[in-house]
Parts: structure tokens; sequence; C-alpha cells
């Protein structure tokens, strides 16, 4: 199934909070996890949440509260979530940490614009990084759930073009086996 | 970093999707997503809140294990 165009209105106001970020820090949050398996599948794995990296914290909260957003204001669990009440069937949450621990090469982030000017936009990390993370979590869930071995083979399968020695370095370093892509 | 506009991405992804023959099937995308047994607390609970809202809403929410 394509992308809904109400998570493509999501995305919309969430590329404007990073930006609003990016303007505040000269840095982006990082889009990963399922979310970033969604947009890079365009869809064909879809998810209902973004997880999102960001080093300052104060500067997310600040970018996210300024485009609409709110934080998840009940208490539980959840201490860095937010929903947008225009956008009600998706929730967005900063994950702690840096990003995949440091161990990703920043010059293969990518950013997706989502506006029609291409001024605002989402940064994704390297189809490499998401294969390489699906396959990590793979290797803790596969006796219960391959569902990411599957994310991990779609992906290796829509993009040729990818640097093969990078992927694998990144799939043994995420404690993944990259011979179940047949490399 | 490199920059793609989502729309060039998009179709990028279906265009290969065709050539490769990876289809866009319901029992494709069920078997691609995460069966819920690893999440975290805090995950499990923005995935119940969000499933929440959405029904509230008269929206159906999307599909999530948690």
């Amino acid at each position: 199934m394509p992308l809904e165009l109400d998570y493509i209105a999501a995305l919309l106001e969430l590329a404007r909070a990073f930006t609003c970020y990016k303007d505040a820090t000269e840095d982006y949050p990082v889009l990963v996890g399922g979310a970033a398996a969604a947009i890079y599948t365009a869809g064909q794995f879809p998810s209902g949440d973004f997880d999102i990296v960001a080093s300052n914290d104060e500067a997310l909260n600040a970018a996210m509260l300024a485009n609409g957003f709110r934080r998840e204001d009940r208490q539980g669990y959840i201490r860095r979530g937010f929903y947008h009440p225009d956008h009600p069937r998706y929730g967005f949450e900063q994950v702690s940490g840096r990003l995949f621990d440091g161990q990703s090469d920043l010059n293969r982030l990518r950013l997706v614009t989502v506006d029609r000017l291409g001024l605002v936009g989402v940064v994704l990390p390297s189809v490499e990084d998401v294969i390489a993370d699906r396959l990590g979590q793979h290797a803790v869930v596969c006796h219960i759930d391959d569902s990411r071995l599957r994310q991990a083979k779609a992906l290796f399968c829509l993009f040729p073009e990818l640097d093969v020695t990078y992927l694998r370095k990144r799939i043994e370093t995420e404690g993944g086996d990259p011979t179940v892509l047949g490399i | 970093m490199t920059v793609v506009s989502l729309d060039r991405l998009i179709e990028q992804v279906e265009a290969r999707k065709l050539a490769t023959g990876l289809l866009d099937t319901p029992e494709a995308t069920e078997a691609m997503r995460n069966k819920g047994g690893q999440r975290t607390p805090a995950k499990r609970e923005l995935l119940r809140r969000t499933e929440e809202r959405a029904r509230a809403r008269g929206l159906a929410p999307v599909a999530a294990y948690y």
C-alpha cells in the first residue's frame, strides 16, 4: 500500500519541526526505526509511530511545540512522547541515545524534502543503516518474529545501489548476520 | 548529506517494486509488521494512546501489535 495521505501530512508537520530544530541548533534530528523503513519502502511497510533521535532535548521540545505537536501529558511510561491533534493516527517519540550509538557514517544521512518547494524535510539514516538496524533487531527476536528480516530484505531489494562493504560492516556492528541477505 | 524529494523517492521505489515484482499486498505488509514482542513499555503506551486518539476521532488506527 502506498504512503497514506494523512501519513504524508503528518510527515510534513514533522519536517517543519525538524527544520525549526535545525535553525536553532545547526543540526537535524533523525527519523529512525519503523518510520524510516516505511518511507524507504514507500509504505509497503506501514508504521504509525515516528521515532526521533535528537541530541538537544530542549530544542526538540520547542520545535515540536512550535509546530502544533503536544507533549504526552497523562501520567504513564511516556516521557518523551508527542502527538499532533490534527494527526491522531500517529504517535511521535524521542528515543534516547546517539544515532546508532555513534557507529553510523553521518555523511550518509539523507534529507527527504516533503513540501513542494523543498524547503522543509526530514532526515533519514542511509538505507544501509536502516537495514543494519533491522537485522540487529532481528538477531534478538528472530525466534518469535521475522518481520524485521522481511523489512531488511525488502529494502535490500528496493535499493540495488547500496554500498555492500559499508552495509556488511554495519550489520555486523549491530549484531546481525549479513549472510541472510546473501552478502 | 544527499537531498531527495519525497515524491522522487517514492517514484524511484515504486519503479523498483515494479521491476522486481515486489508486491504491495496485504499479506506482504502483514508479514513485515512488528509483532510487538520486544516493545518497551513506553512504546506500548504510545501505541495504545495513539490508537485511542484515532478511535475517539472516528478514524481507523494504523494497525500495530503492542
